[in-house]
């Protein structure tokens, strides 16, 4: 085998040995280093690098090399300067070869290189398919050199084969930027379950979004049918079924409902399901997508809650204003007699709903607050003062579902007392105590009404008759409703009433 | 009329609101009807039905306080006690069951409250 068959054959092994390579890998750096040192084993120079045109063209890269420092590789940028053997390569598309660094006059070499000990280099043009440039292949030798026409043309065909190879894995690089860019923003959105199951609705696909919207990780559930996200109730009446169903038929259909976490707790997912389609327009599957809305879902039952409890008050305070219409009407001497009875009535109807509309969540109004509100209504009733008595624990809260009625109860007692009994009689006195019992480990209080000094008229129809609705609220609405016990004596010297009622257990 | 036909039927009123019984309640004695209870509570109420011999309807306010009056609609269910659920909020779901149950808007109307319970008695 002579010389020249020999070097053939090696070349021959090195284009190759690259091309096997270059299927092999899928990292451009180690495909280039790779390249080079192929070359320069070939070439014999063990010295070869890849320049990398950078900044639209200012520039060249360092990119891979053998024979080179560290310092060198993929750090160096070479300005693409006009009288560089590079430059022109590039621009001629063409190899340039220079024999003798020092007999070279038509071009610069740069000082790293001479440093280095570079003494003859040939540059060959990389092409990408297209025709656009990448670089160049530069084999370097430390002594002179012809590269003759089998050098330049075998360096040629190594270029002409290191351009696709380059090209392909640009391609790749961009299709795993964009892939990665899609993973990251699907990965990233876990508020948003996302999942794709195949033509029959099993899961091939499981997001972490939906991990962490339904709780099960993907090992878990790859293989199952897409319907395990469903409430038992739906899945008995095959509404994931029917949801596939319907975007098979028309592309995508719509997914609001109660869904079902790993742990058994509900999820309300508002989303939509999409049939995936292949180039020939069958269904190869289905991609589900559904934000967890579970927190405004709840917030919005709430606000219904609050509406149906507000329309349920609203009507029954309607129909308790007409009974006390009624009742007040029945009771009246004449309209004048009627009317200031029911605004009073009203009144006090008015401030219990106020007391009530101040509260905040878990506040209660308390019993000395509804008795001084009461009192206060009645104006000025106590002129020379010592009329009235109070005595009694502050802060004891009241059961907000008994105001309305103890309150109507109280204003009755208050008003007969200014209108006929102890703050109505000079000699007078209201004594009202009250204090706090625990029965049965309920809260009790305890309200003593005690009127003295009056003089109770014997005559039936004035005192009694006003009695009336006072007494009714006393005697039979407190217990029906309030699970009161009552008592209302009219006594030789004036009322005595007692109520004994339960009361929160959460002092204010 | 009505009041004829109410002559001595047996009419459960269950309702928590003092007031709103006592009036359902008399518009009911004045119809010549024998009201049982009123019953204010749930415990209340199914007291009564279990102490009655016979009952021939029922007034059901649904929202006894926060409690809601159901257990007291299955324990006349189960005796077959025809009954009409009066509400404040008739746009709300009823649970599951009760969907074809009547149901009269509050505040009552004596003439509707008349003509519902006209309407249970002549059924039964």
């Amino acid at each position: 085998m002579d010389d020249s068959k020999g070097v053939f054959l090696k070349r021959q092994r090195a284009l190759a040995d690259f091309g096997d390579f270059a299927l092999q890998s899928e990292d451009l750096d180690e495909v280039l280093t790779e390249a080079c040192r192929l070359v320069g084993e070939a070439m014999a120079t063990g010295r070869a690098k890849v320049l990398e045109i950078e900044e639209g063209g200012r520039s060249l890269l360092v990119r891979a090399g053998v024979g080179w420092k560290r310092g060198i590789i993929g750090k160096l940028r070479l300005p693409a300067d006009e009288n560089s053997p590079e430059t022109y390569s590039i621009r001629a598309r063409r190899p340039v070869i220079t024999q003798d660094v020092s007999k070279e006059d038509r071009f610069e070499i740069r000082g790293f290189m001479k440093k280095a000990g570079v003494v003859a280099l040939a540059n060959v043009p990389v092409l990408l398919p297209g025709g656009r440039a990448y670089g160049l292949l530069q084999v370097d030798d430390t002594k002179p050199r012809d590269f003759g026409q089998e050098d330049t043309e075998f360096l040629r065909t190594y270029a002409s084969i290191l351009g696709p190879v380059i090209d392909r894995l640009f391609k790749l690089r961009d299709l795993r930027s964009s892939e990665e860019r899609f993973r990251l923003i699907v990965e990233e959105a876990t508020d948003y379950a996302i999942l794709v199951t195949d033509r029959d609705d099993r899961i091939t696909d499981w997001l972490p979004g939906a991990a962490a919207v339904f709780g099960w990780n993907s090992e878990e559930v790859i293989g199952k049918p897409g319907a395990l996200t469903f409430t038992p109730e739906d899945r008995a009446a095959s509404q994931a079924r029917k949801e596939i169903e319907t975007a098979r038929e028309r592309g995508v259909a719509p997914d609001v409902r109660w869904h079902q976490r790993n742990d058994g707790s509900r999820v309300f997912i508002e989303g939509s399901v999409r049939a995936l389609r292949d180039r020939h327009g069958s269904v190869t599957g289905f991609l589900k997508i559904g934000q967890d809305v579970t927190a405004r879902r709840e917030w919005q039952d709430q606000q219904q809650v609050l509406l149906a409890e507000l329309q349920h008050r609203t009507r029954n305070l309607m129909g308790v204003v007409r009974r006390i219409a009624d009742q007040t009407l029945r009771s009246s001497r004449n309209l004048e007699d009627f009317g200031s009875k029911f605004r009073d009535r009203l009144s006090a109807l008015l401030r219990a709903q106020g007391m009530l509309s101040r509260l905040s969540e878990g506040e209660r109004v308390t019993f000395d607050e509804l008795i001084g509100s009461e009192l206060s209504a009645l104006g000025d009733y106590d002129k020379t003062g010592g009329r009235a008595t109070l005595e009694g624990p502050k802060g004891v809260a009241l059961r907000s579902s008994t105001l309305q009625t103890l309150a109507l109860a109280l204003h009755e007692l208050c008003t007969n007392a200014l209108k006929y009994g102890a703050l109505h009689q000079p000699n007078g006195h209201l004594s009202i105590r009250w204090r706090i019992t625990r029965e049965n480990g309920r809260r009790w209080l305890h309200v003593d009404w005690r009127e003295s000094g009056v003089a109770v008229p014997t005559t039936p129809d004035t005192a009694p008759r006003e009695g009336g609705a006072g007494r009714e609220l006393i005697e039979r609405a407190l217990p029906y409703q309030l699970g009161a016990k009552t008592s209302y004596v009219i006594g030789a010297d004036g009322v005595h009433c007692t109520i004994a009622l339960p009361v929160s257990e959460t002092a204010r | 009329m009505a009041a004829c036909r109410m002559q001595n039927r047996r009419i459960l009123i269950v309702e928590d609101e003092y007031l709103l019984a006592s009036e359902l309640a008399e518009i009911l004695s004045e119809a010549g009807a024998v009201v049982i209870g009123p019953a204010a509570t749930v415990r209340d109420a199914l007291a009564l039905i279990a102490q009655a011999d016979s009952l021939d309807a029922a007034m059901l306010d649904v929202n006894l306080g926060g409690e809601l009056v159901f257990p007291v609609a299955d324990a006349l269910t189960a005796r077959q006690v025809p009954f009409v659920l009066t509400t404040g909020y008739p746009r709300r779901d009823l649970p599951a069951g009760y969907e074809h149950v009547q149901r009269i808007e509050k505040p009552l109307e004596p003439d509707v409250v008349a003509d519902a319970i006209m309407q249970m008695l002549m059924a039964k």
